[in-house]
């Protein structure tokens, strides 16, 4: 018999369980993130369904051991899962919103040193395009080089 | 004619009208949770605001709108990115790679009287001249040493234990001075040295040219001895009077010690710090546990390693914050080091800290035979048989085939923390390092795996104890904190302050 609460299955001895993460709500780079980090303690497998990604489980550590005497069972995990999937979920949005920011700063901190083969995008006036926002983008691409 | 104004309604931004600047987050407790910019720049908020700001949620009229948009985490329409201030910020936070490689070591003899655990590996015996640096790599390494971009050098002559190669670090520094001269550079020469064959010649010698003496102390008698055995079991006392013997020669401001911590030190953390504050001095480097010479590929000892430092230091750190308050003035500078990274725009010299990291970038090892180095870490890794951080040889390469060749590029591949996974989205990435080095050597794999690596553990855990110290700690701690990063002791910190 499995006990089931919302998405998530656990085994008859508590030691897996398999949690169904709806698509619409987390990326599979949220998804990769999240269980990377939770690696230290959790073996995890990642399949994909049409709608949901399917991660099963397991403690790396079930038993107490002098090195870690005291051993949380799955059950007390899944809090911990779901806060990291929110986390990373976050970090893909905001990833997804700045990355292309994120690359000008770069570029312009480092556009004096020499190493760049390209000056960086953007113009000084309007380096994130607020006067073309309808555009969607952040980022302006000046045809002009900066002068 | 009257002129009108708008409302303030007019000029108050809508709650979704905030564009978010890239930022990294991280829980700190239940209740509250940090954000740090691209720059550095942090923000400690309550739980929940990370979401809260990234799903736009956030209301202009909350106080906490205006800080993030200073900080430069968000901006609206009325406001500006100031792309170029953080562009500006970013930079400086870089300034350390400016130069290129400022450390250059020479492993002047592995020849050392002690046969202490941790440097076991590479050490000779006392008779085994043909481990001392000739005259012609001393002068090929010297050559590639000055081919270093770097304004100001620093000249580090170790071992072994280098006072027994003595007419080899005259050879180099004879060499070495004049060729910096010559090339405008700037230079400071550091023996590093365990003082047991540190005679009066020797100190006129270092007075006359200005170098300065490091040595070895770790902690109180037994734990000294324990960990640095030598012939009669005296190397404690060897050591405190080659310091008080340098310290009348050289002034004490010329002697520094630093400490190993091994498994011994782990339960003695005050006692260790005490022994510090009775020899007088006022710095101590709590540095994290060495994996180089021990079982290292074994991931639950490294754990056991992690918590077991992390307590040495937590407990440290509180006692030297006590001596602190007590009056006598005393530095952590693994706090410092991290503290400079977290309260100022600056980088850090401290090449574990550093992304890129400063392996071969900032420093570099000449070994006696003329082997090239990324880190005296990677020398012990080649006497152990792994030679993956032998860069090439002054026999054999310039400095720019060193740095083209294999070794160098694919260190260097694993050298930025933020492109490492795990790291890229790491709140503590802009105070942290890479540490390829570390990671090949524990884990197999310079890139390594940050859930279970000990060097993330241990640094994320310091940095959130340090975040609690900065947000919870009494006023004293914060002063006596503010005063490690800007040089200035507890009463002068006050003193500046007004009441």
């Amino acid at each position: 018999m499995t006990g089931e609460i919302d998405a998530v299955e656990f085994d008859d001895q508590h030691t897996t369980a398999t949690i169904s993460i709806a698509k619409r709500i987390y990326s599979k780079g949220a998804v990769l993130r999240a269980f990377y980090w939770l690696g230290k303690d959790l073996h995890s497998r990642i399949t994909e369904a049409d709608e949901y990604f399917r991660v099963r489980v397991g403690l790396k550590v079930s038993a107490p051991t002098l090195n870690q005497p005291k051993v949380k069972i799955i059950d007390e995990w899944i809090p911990e899962i779901f806060d990291a999937l929110l986390d990373a979920q976050l970090r893909v949005e905001i990833q997804a919103e700045t990355a292309a920011v994120r690359e000008l700063i770069i570029a312009k901190a480092f556009a004096e040193s020499g190493i760049l083969e390209d000056p960086p995008p953007g113009t000084f006036e309007d380096p994130v395009g607020t006067g073309d926002r309808e555009s969607g983008t952040l980022i302006k691409i000046s045809s002009k080089p900066p002068s | 004619m009257a002129r009108t104004f708008s409302t303030r309604a007019t000029f108050r931004p809508s709650g979704d009208s905030y564009r978010l600047l890239p930022f990294r987050f991280h829980r700190l407790q239940k209740e509250s949770e940090i954000l740090v910019n691209e720059c550095g720049e942090f923000v400690v908020a309550p739980a929940g605001t990370a979401e809260k700001v990234v799903r736009k949620r956030l209301s202009p009229a909350e106080g906490i709108y205006a800080t993030l948009k200073a900080k430069h985490f968000i901006y609206d329409d009325y406001s500006s990115a100031l792309l170029d201030i953080l562009a500006s910020k970013y930079r400086t936070k870089f300034e350390f790679i400016r130069g290129s490689t400022k450390l250059h070591i020479f492993v002047v003899t592995l020849r050392c009287d002690h046969s202490c655990h941790y440097c076991q590996v590479s050490r000779q015996t006392l008779n085994k001249g043909e481990f001392d640096m000739s005259k012609d790599v001393a002068t090929k390494a010297v050559h590639m040493m000055l081919e270093s971009p770097s304004p100001h050098i620093t000249l580090e002559l170790q071992g072994g234990e280098p006072l027994l190669a003595f007419d080899t670090i005259k050879f180099i520094v004879s060499i070495a001075k004049p060729g910096a001269a010559r090339l405008g550079k700037e230079m400071d020469i550091v023996i590093t040295s365990n003082l047991a064959f540190l005679t009066d010649e020797i100190l006129d010698y270092c007075k006359a040219e200005h170098i300065k003496l490091s040595t070895s102390l770790d902690g109180p008698e037994t734990i000294h001895n324990a960990n640095r055995p030598r012939p009669g079991g005296d190397s404690y006392q060897v050591a405190i009077e080659g310091i008080k013997k340098a310290r009348r020669a050289l002034g004490a401001d010329r002697v520094a010690a630093l400490m190993t911590t091994t498994q011994l030190s782990l339960s003695q953390p005050k006692e260790i710090i005490d022994e510090y504050v009775r020899q007088s001095f006022h710095t101590i480097f709590l540095r994290p546990i060495s994996p180089y010479g021990f079982a290292v590929k074994s991931s639950h000892r490294t754990g056991y390693e992690t918590d077991a430092f992390l307590n040495f230091y937590r407990a440290g750190l509180s006692h030297i914050l006590d001596i602190n308050r007590r009056g006598y003035n005393l530095v952590e500078i693994y706090t410092k080091i991290l503290l400079q990274k977290i309260l100022t725009p600056e980088g850090t010299g401290y090449v574990d800290l550093q992304s890129p990291s400063g392996a071969g970038l900032n420093v570099l090892v000449y070994n006696y035979d003329g082997d090239v180095y990324a880190t005296d870490e990677s020398r012990m890794l080649a006497e152990m048989g792994d030679m993956t951080f032998r860069l090439g040889s002054v026999m054999e390469n310039s400095r720019a085939e060193i740095f083209k060749k294999p070794p160098f590029v694919s260190l260097l591949q694993a050298a930025c923390n933020q492109s490492l996974p795990g790291c890229s989205d790491c709140a503590f990435q802009p105070y942290c390092g890479s540490d390829p080095i570390y990671h090949h050597a524990t884990q197999g794999d310079m890139v390594g795996h940050r859930a279970t690596s000990g060097f993330c553990a241990r640094n994320m855990k310091v940095m959130e104890y340090l975040f609690s110290l900065l947000q919870n700690g009494d006023s004293n701690i914060q002063d006596i904190l503010w005063g490690w990063v800007t040089d200035r002791n507890l009463a002068e910190i006050r003193e500046s302050v007004p009441q």
